[in-house]
Protein backbone atom coordinates (compact mmCIF):
# COMPACT_ATOMS: atom_id res chain seq x y z
CA UNK A 1 0.00 0.00 0.00
CA UNK A 2 1.68 3.38 -1.12
CA UNK A 3 2.11 5.34 1.92
CA UNK A 4 3.32 9.09 1.97
CA UNK A 5 4.62 10.05 5.48
CA UNK A 6 5.46 13.89 5.79
CA UNK A 7 7.49 15.80 8.59
CA UNK A 8 5.55 19.21 9.90
CA UNK A 9 7.69 21.43 7.22
CA UNK A 10 5.22 21.22 3.90
CA UNK A 11 4.66 24.27 1.73
CA UNK A 12 0.92 23.23 1.21
CA UNK A 13 0.19 26.73 2.02
CA UNK A 14 3.26 28.64 1.60
CA UNK A 15 5.21 29.21 -1.79
CA UNK A 16 8.66 27.45 -1.42
CA UNK A 17 11.20 29.38 0.14
CA UNK A 18 14.81 27.63 -0.45
CA UNK A 19 17.43 26.75 2.01
CA UNK A 20 14.69 25.55 3.92
CA UNK A 21 14.76 22.21 5.03
CA UNK A 22 12.98 20.14 2.31
CA UNK A 23 10.07 17.46 4.42
CA UNK A 24 10.86 14.00 4.58
CA UNK A 25 8.78 11.04 3.26
CA UNK A 26 8.53 7.74 2.15
CA UNK A 27 6.98 6.33 -0.76
CA UNK A 28 6.38 2.89 -2.94
CA UNK A 29 8.91 2.83 -6.11
CA UNK A 30 9.66 0.55 -8.79
CA UNK A 31 13.47 0.65 -9.16
CA UNK A 32 15.48 -1.89 -11.18
CA UNK A 33 13.09 -4.58 -11.59
CA UNK A 34 11.98 -4.12 -8.34
CA UNK A 35 9.17 -2.71 -5.56
CA UNK A 36 10.79 -0.61 -2.74
CA UNK A 37 10.12 1.94 -0.40
CA UNK A 38 12.05 5.04 -0.83
CA UNK A 39 12.30 7.31 2.09
CA UNK A 40 13.90 10.98 1.56
CA UNK A 41 15.73 11.05 4.25
CA UNK A 42 18.12 7.89 3.50
CA UNK A 43 19.52 9.82 0.81
CA UNK A 44 21.12 12.31 3.68
CA UNK A 45 24.99 12.98 2.70
CA UNK A 46 23.93 13.03 -0.83
CA UNK A 47 22.30 15.68 -3.38
CA UNK A 48 18.94 15.16 -4.48
CA UNK A 49 17.11 15.72 -7.77
CA UNK A 50 13.76 16.11 -6.99
CA UNK A 51 12.15 14.90 -10.67
CA UNK A 52 8.56 15.87 -10.60
CA UNK A 53 6.32 14.45 -13.54
CA UNK A 54 2.83 14.31 -14.72
CA UNK A 55 2.10 10.82 -16.48
CA UNK A 56 4.16 7.96 -17.19
CA UNK A 57 4.55 7.55 -20.69
CA UNK A 58 4.36 11.31 -21.41
CA UNK A 59 8.24 11.35 -19.33
CA UNK A 60 10.19 14.09 -20.95
CA UNK B 1 17.24 12.53 -17.78
CA UNK B 2 18.21 8.92 -17.91
CA UNK B 3 21.25 9.89 -20.30
CA UNK B 4 22.67 11.78 -17.84
CA UNK B 5 22.20 9.77 -14.47
CA UNK B 6 26.05 8.73 -14.60
CA UNK B 7 27.14 12.68 -14.37
CA UNK B 8 24.73 13.03 -11.83
CA UNK B 9 26.21 10.11 -9.62
CA UNK B 10 29.79 11.45 -10.54
CA UNK B 11 28.35 14.98 -9.04
CA UNK B 12 27.70 13.07 -5.86
CA UNK B 13 23.95 12.90 -6.52
CA UNK B 14 20.87 10.50 -6.68
CA UNK B 15 17.82 11.19 -8.80
CA UNK B 16 14.17 10.41 -7.88
CA UNK B 17 11.24 11.00 -10.32
CA UNK B 18 7.57 10.72 -9.08
CA UNK B 19 4.77 11.13 -10.49
CA UNK B 20 1.35 9.86 -9.28
CA UNK B 21 1.17 6.91 -10.87
CA UNK B 22 0.85 3.55 -9.39
CA UNK B 23 4.09 1.34 -8.88
CA UNK B 24 2.40 -1.30 -11.86
CA UNK B 25 2.11 1.58 -14.22
CA UNK B 26 6.05 2.42 -13.70
CA UNK B 27 6.81 -0.92 -13.64
CA UNK B 28 5.38 -1.14 -17.42
CA UNK B 29 6.80 1.82 -18.31
CA UNK B 30 10.06 1.32 -17.40
CA UNK B 31 9.98 -2.40 -19.29
CA UNK B 32 7.94 -0.81 -22.06
CA UNK B 33 8.72 2.90 -23.43
CA UNK B 34 12.12 3.33 -25.39
CA UNK B 35 12.81 6.45 -23.32
CA UNK B 36 12.31 5.20 -20.01
CA UNK B 37 14.07 1.93 -20.54
CA UNK B 38 17.34 3.38 -19.41
CA UNK B 39 16.36 4.88 -16.26
CA UNK B 40 18.03 3.69 -13.27
CA UNK B 41 16.91 5.64 -10.76
CA UNK B 42 14.17 4.97 -8.42
CA UNK B 43 10.59 5.77 -10.10
CA UNK B 44 8.26 7.06 -7.07
CA UNK B 45 4.64 6.42 -6.31
CA UNK B 46 2.50 9.59 -5.04
CA UNK B 47 -0.74 8.58 -5.84
CA UNK B 48 -2.60 10.99 -3.79
CA UNK B 49 -0.50 13.94 -4.71
CA UNK B 50 0.19 14.95 -0.78
CA UNK B 51 4.22 14.36 -1.66
CA UNK B 52 3.50 17.19 -4.82
CA UNK B 53 1.47 19.44 -3.04
CA UNK B 54 4.22 19.81 -0.22
CA UNK B 55 6.76 20.41 -2.80
CA UNK B 56 4.64 23.30 -4.60
CA UNK B 57 4.46 20.72 -7.64
CA UNK B 58 1.02 20.10 -7.86
CA UNK B 59 -1.05 21.26 -10.53
CA UNK B 60 -5.51 21.48 -9.34
CA UNK B 61 -6.16 21.44 -13.13
CA UNK B 62 -4.39 18.61 -14.27
CA UNK B 63 -5.06 16.63 -10.84
CA UNK B 64 -1.03 15.74 -11.45
CA UNK B 65 2.56 17.19 -10.67
CA UNK B 66 3.61 20.00 -13.08
CA UNK B 67 7.28 18.96 -14.70
CA UNK B 68 8.97 19.96 -11.59
CA UNK B 69 12.81 19.81 -10.19
CA UNK B 70 13.96 20.66 -7.03
CA UNK B 71 17.35 20.52 -5.60
CA UNK B 72 17.71 18.94 -2.31
CA UNK B 73 21.53 19.76 -0.39
CA UNK B 74 23.23 16.45 1.68
CA UNK B 75 22.21 18.19 4.62
CA UNK B 76 18.78 17.89 3.48
CA UNK B 77 18.08 21.84 2.34
CA UNK B 78 16.09 22.53 -0.60
CA UNK B 79 18.40 24.79 -3.12
CA UNK B 80 16.72 24.96 -6.15
CA UNK B 81 13.24 25.15 -7.34
CA UNK B 82 12.09 24.92 -11.33
CA UNK B 83 8.86 24.77 -13.25
CA UNK B 84 8.47 24.36 -16.62
CA UNK B 85 5.43 24.47 -18.89
CA UNK B 86 3.40 21.63 -19.88
CA UNK B 87 4.45 21.65 -23.66
CA UNK B 88 8.38 22.77 -23.00
CA UNK B 89 10.55 19.54 -21.62
CA UNK B 90 12.67 20.28 -19.65
CA UNK B 91 16.82 20.88 -19.90
CA UNK B 92 18.54 18.93 -17.72
CA UNK B 93 22.24 20.31 -18.74
CA UNK B 94 20.67 23.11 -16.98
CA UNK B 95 19.97 20.98 -13.60
CA UNK B 96 23.57 19.58 -14.16
CA UNK B 97 25.33 23.13 -14.59
CA UNK B 98 23.31 24.25 -11.23
CA UNK B 99 24.46 21.79 -9.33
CA UNK B 100 28.19 21.94 -10.24
CA UNK B 101 27.97 25.09 -9.25
CA UNK B 102 26.18 24.82 -5.86
CA UNK B 103 29.20 22.00 -5.23
CA UNK B 104 31.60 25.54 -6.25
CA UNK B 105 30.01 27.66 -4.39
CA UNK B 106 30.08 25.54 -0.80
CA UNK B 107 33.87 24.27 -2.21
CA UNK B 108 34.88 28.06 -2.27
CA UNK B 109 32.66 29.92 -0.87
CA UNK B 110 32.33 32.13 -3.89
CA UNK B 111 29.15 33.40 -5.74
CA UNK B 112 28.81 31.43 -9.59
CA UNK B 113 27.89 34.58 -11.67
CA UNK B 114 25.46 34.43 -14.22
CA UNK B 115 26.40 31.61 -17.22
CA UNK B 116 28.64 30.56 -15.24
CA UNK B 117 30.12 27.18 -16.60
CA UNK B 118 32.78 24.67 -14.39
CA UNK B 119 36.31 26.26 -14.86
CA UNK B 120 35.15 29.42 -14.93
CA UNK B 121 36.02 31.88 -11.78
CA UNK B 122 33.35 32.41 -9.20
CA UNK B 123 32.53 36.21 -7.64
CA UNK B 124 33.08 37.74 -4.38
CA UNK B 125 29.91 38.51 -2.72
CA UNK B 126 31.72 41.17 -0.72
CA UNK B 127 30.11 44.66 -0.14
CA UNK B 128 32.94 46.16 -1.05
CA UNK B 129 32.64 44.83 -4.76
CA UNK B 130 29.56 46.76 -5.00
CA UNK B 131 29.80 49.08 -8.23
CA UNK B 132 33.10 47.14 -8.90
CA UNK B 133 31.99 44.34 -11.00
Amino acid sequence: MSRVVLSDQCFVKEPIVLDKPAADFTAEAYYRGQRVDVKLSDFRKKWVILFFYSNDFTFV
Amino acid sequence: MADHYEEFVQLGAEVLAISTDSVYSHKIFAQVSPSARKVQYPLLSDPTNEISKCYGAYNPETGSASRTTLIISPDGLIKFFCKYPRPVGRNVLEIIRVLQALRFSETTGLGAPAGWMPGQPGIQRDWNMVGRI
